[in-house]
């Protein structure tokens, strides 16, 4: 390539570019796919504003998180204040002995966690627990997030819920694939 | 041979996907800026919406449209990488030489042994390595980061000064450290390994009530290393270097990140002996090298506006250097010392729709460069302003172009004025979900540094202050597909040229005597094939094909190029998933000598087992290198006035206990 060709060439298409984005200026934004875990984020959030606690202060909810952390940050951004008035703190557990400080529990498919020392280490304590871990949620973990087919959808084990003493609200259930 | 990338029309644009376009932040280490506007979504929206899943396979987060190298912690633990270097050579198209002293980079047409400048950018969570001095970014015990906190290595190939500046020359690998929650407690790490080898580690890690998240870590390396035959004269005769192969190195770390507020401090320290005697020193006599590496790093994010982000990285470099040699019985020193201080103001601004707009500033300090010697006493220093801006439009949802230029003023002591503007052009074409394909040019330039300019010992080696920087200018092809979620077929296809190329230039050579020039680059061109899979068992594996031809600026066979390079990685669970075994293959064909003989290709395997909790609490790994004893060598550098070759490590264990402490 000779020398000033390359110049030459960037100014063109500066040119094109300009005139480009005025000719397919699109709605962008609302057909990009949100990441799986930004998503997940999300309805940790929302299982979280649509349950109700036993007897306990609302708006200070504790997320904990068993396994690897695979959220990168979207977690951290609900620790931030919110409108709603919701505080939410987060820890990330080593292990399942400091579990009965948390609302709710969630963990990640990665964790190799034996499901008879997890239920046994909940038992009679009100925590919400979620999963994307199909094996765990079969053995009884309250809430199973899930993709298929590019929705993120959720199963909802109710009476293990109801067990525990929390209350979920109708507006969660009602968009719940499974609930029983 | 393969200039096909010259040919390609200039409008044949192509797309880049969510990859180049969503996670490339080079301000935020969060990329959860999405789900915050999430919230504001009800429950019934959330669940009618498209989800990207999250494949097993790594995407990138450096901001660059090229074709990227990812290496995980998984991969690192599963591997049991040692080393920097030890990363980089499972990649695809790198590899590294060793010349018992240090490790050197090479891979796309670079690489001479015994360059220090690598000529690669080396950056710690962004915070630039290579020192001011050689230009090094050093890759094994020297290395300024212990494995064991690294969350990724991104290699990003090509040039990329159009947004760090000097030294991204032909690429970038930036290593990227873990956050306190992944270590989430306290762990002691210890092992042994042949050639009395030892290292000890103890990591901290944490994420706070209050949202800090700490990591810290200490950690030392002691290896007595071999007594070695080598060629102790240019005629071949072979001598024994006795106890020159001993080395010990310190790491301390630090890193504290809180809201928007991120510090980091990385200390390493590594003294090695050499027992090849280069640059006519003794055979057999003391020789050693010392080098002592320094950063400290403060960056702070905030949104402006709705639609501005600001980032702001300060930084401090210290580097010092201390070389011990024997010349006819009498003790040789040298000592070089280095100091920067840096600024880099970086805005992300996406006032327009489908365009993202990063600019910035950078202001470097180099106030500090010294280099002492019996025969040189230099104290020098400079500064350099960078200006930068890039441009990233996307067209529609197939079509994205990327435009970016960064202009560097630099200016010495002597108030020489350099000034370069390195220019940046990529398109990206996404024909359907599971493919990208990108286009790109750009050029990149490297300053010489104050070894190149001033170093001389009155003797052999002379001074040339006139040096003139050098410069790359590349055109790269890549195809990326997904084949599914999990499997990932990567093609890229480049062209290289060097232009006014630093190199230590025989004045005469029967007098022995050289000097640094600004002399005709070559080229390098070449493709690259690459699969990744992962398998829902946790099976994974990693395939790479790479082809090159690289030629110097007399149309000559580059030096330690060879034209082809294999890599193979295989990992898999047994035992039901209690342990892991990893394979690994490098296969080099032939490449050329400093003196024009020939090295024959070789290959090598790594084998190594890990398990997870063993014992609760413990893991264990043990690994064996070089499994199959080859007898090989890597190319000695031509300061080497002994050897042409130097012999490599034959088949050596390792052994490694984690003990965790949650």
């Amino acid at each position: 390539m000779k020398r000033g060709y390359l110049v030459q060439q960037l100014l063109l298409l500066t040119l094109l570019c300009g005139f480009a984005r005025f000719a397919f200026a699109e709605d962008l934004a609302s057909s990009a796919p949100v990441p799986e875990y930004d998503m997940k984020a999300a309805y940790l959030y929302n299982f979280a504003v649509l349950t109700t606690w036993p007897g306990q202060n609302q708006t200070n909810i504790r997320m904990c998180v068993l396994g690897h952390d695979n959220f990168r940050g979207s977690l951290e951004q609900l620790t931030k204040k919110t409108k709603s008035g919701m505080q939410f703190s987060l820890r990330y557990l080593a292990d399942l002995n400091a579990v009965s400080s948390c609302q709710l529990l969630f963990i990640d498919s990665s964790e190799n966690v034996d499901a008879a020392i997890l239920f046994k280490q909940l038992e009679g304590l009100s925590v919400l627990t979620v999963t994307d871990n199909a094996a765990l949620f079969d053995a009884g973990v309250m809430l199973g997030m899930f993709v298929d087919s590019k929705r993120l959808v959720f199963d909802v084990n109710h009476a293990q819920a109801q067990k525990a003493g929390l209350a979920l609200s109708s507006k969660l259930l009602r968009v719940a694939r499974k609930v029983f | 041979m393969l200039r096909l990338t010259r040919y390609i029309p200039m409008l044949f644009l192509a797309v880049s996907a969510s990859q180049a376009w969503a996670d490339a932040s080079p301000l935020s280490f969060d990329s959860g800026l999405t789900a915050l506007p999430l919230t504001q979504i009800p429950l019934e929206e959330l669940v009618k919406m498209d989800v990207q899943s999250a494949s097993k396979i790594a995407g990138q987060i450096s901001a660059a449209p090229s074709a990227v190298s990812i290496i995980t912690a998984d991969d690192i633990k599963a591997n049991g990488y040692h080393t920097l270097a030890e990363i980089l050579e499972s990649m695809r198209g790198l590899y590294i030489t060793n010349d018992r002293a240090y490790s050197f980079l090479g891979g796309r047409g670079f690489g001479r042994p015994g360059d220090f400048t690598g000529r690669i950018m080396l950056l710690l969570d962004g915070t630039q390595i290579n020192n001011n001095i050689y230009s090094s970014g050093n890759l094994e015990y020297v290395g300024i980061i212990d494995p064991s906190l690294i969350e990724r290595v991104e290699y990003v190939s090509g040039p990329g000064s159009a947004i760090y500046g000097n030294n991204a020359f032909f690429g970038i690998i930036n290593v990227i450290t873990k956050q306190g929650h992944d270590i989430n407690g306290l762990q002691v790490v210890g092992e042994v390994a042949s050639y009395g080898g030892r290292d000890a580690k103890i990591n901290y890690g944490k994420r706070l009530e209050n949202g800090a998240k700490v990591l810290l870590s200490a950690s030392g390396f002691n290896s007595d290393g071999q007594n070695l035959t080598l060629s102790q004269d240019a005629s071949g005769n072979v001598g024994r270097a006795l106890n020159l192969d001993e080395q010990q190195s310190r790491r301390l770390f630090g890193k504290v990140e809180w809201e928007n507020w991120f510090a980091e401090l990385a200390y390493s320290t590594r003294k090695k002996d050499i027992p090849t005697a280069p640059y006519g020193a003794d055979f057999n006599a003391p020789y050693n090298y010392e080098d002592t590496m320094f950063s400290a790093s403060l960056k702070h994010d905030r949104w402006i506006s709705p639609a501005l982000q600001m980032s702001l990285h300060g930084y401090y470099g210290h580097f010092e250097y201390q070389g011990l040699a024997t010349f006819s019985s009498i003790a040789f020193k040298e000592r070089s010392v280095g100091q920067w201080l840096g600024l880099n103001a970086q805005f992300v601004g996406n006032w327009f729709k489908g365009q993202r707009i990063l600019f910035g500033s950078e202001v470097r300090y180099d106030f500090d460069q010294r280099i002492k010697t019996s025969a040189l006493d230099l104290d020098t220093y400079e500064s350099t302003l960078g200006l930068y801006a890039q441009d990233e439009i996307k067209l529609n949802q197939q079509w994205l172009i990327n435009l970016g230029a960064r202009f560097d003023v630099n200016q010495n002591e002597f108030n020489n004025n350099v000034q370069r503007l390195s220019p940046r052009l990529a398109l990206t074409y996404k024909p359907f979900d599971t493919t990208n394909i990108k286009l790109s040019w750009s050029q990149a330039y490297r300053r010489p540094n104050p070894f190149e300019k001033h170093y001389t010992d009155n003797l052999t080696l002379f001074s040339n202050a006139e040096l003139k920087p050098e410069r790359v200018r590349a055109t790269e092809l890549v195809i990326e597909h997904h084949l599914d979620r999990d499997t990932r077929l990567l093609g890229a296809l480049y062209y290289y040229q060097t232009d006014n190329v630093i190199f230590q230039k025989d004045l005469d050579a029967s007098a022995g005597t050289s000097q640094f020039n600004n002399v005709r680059g070559g080229a390098a061109d070449g493709a690259e094939v690459e699969l990744e899979k992962h398998w829902d068992n946790d099976v994974r594996l990693r395939t790479s094909v790479a082809i090159q031809s690289a030629e110097d600026g007399d149309g000559r066979w580059q030096i330690n190029a060879p034209r082809r390079i294999g890599k193979l990685n295989f990992s898999a669970p047994f035992f039901k998933r209690a342990w892991r075994v990893a394979y690994e293959m490098q296969a080099y064909s032939e490449r050329k000598t400093e003196r024009g003989t020939m090295l024959g290709g070789f290959s090598l395997a790594n084998l190594t087992l890990s398990a997870d909790d063993l014992l609760p609490n413990l893991s264990a790994a043990v690994g064996v290198r070089n499994l199959f004893d080859r007898d090989y060598a890597h190319v000695a550098p031509s300061s080497n006035d002994k050897q042409i070759l130097i012999p490599q490590d034959g088949r050596s264990y390792w052994l490694r206990m984690t003990y965790e402490f949650k």
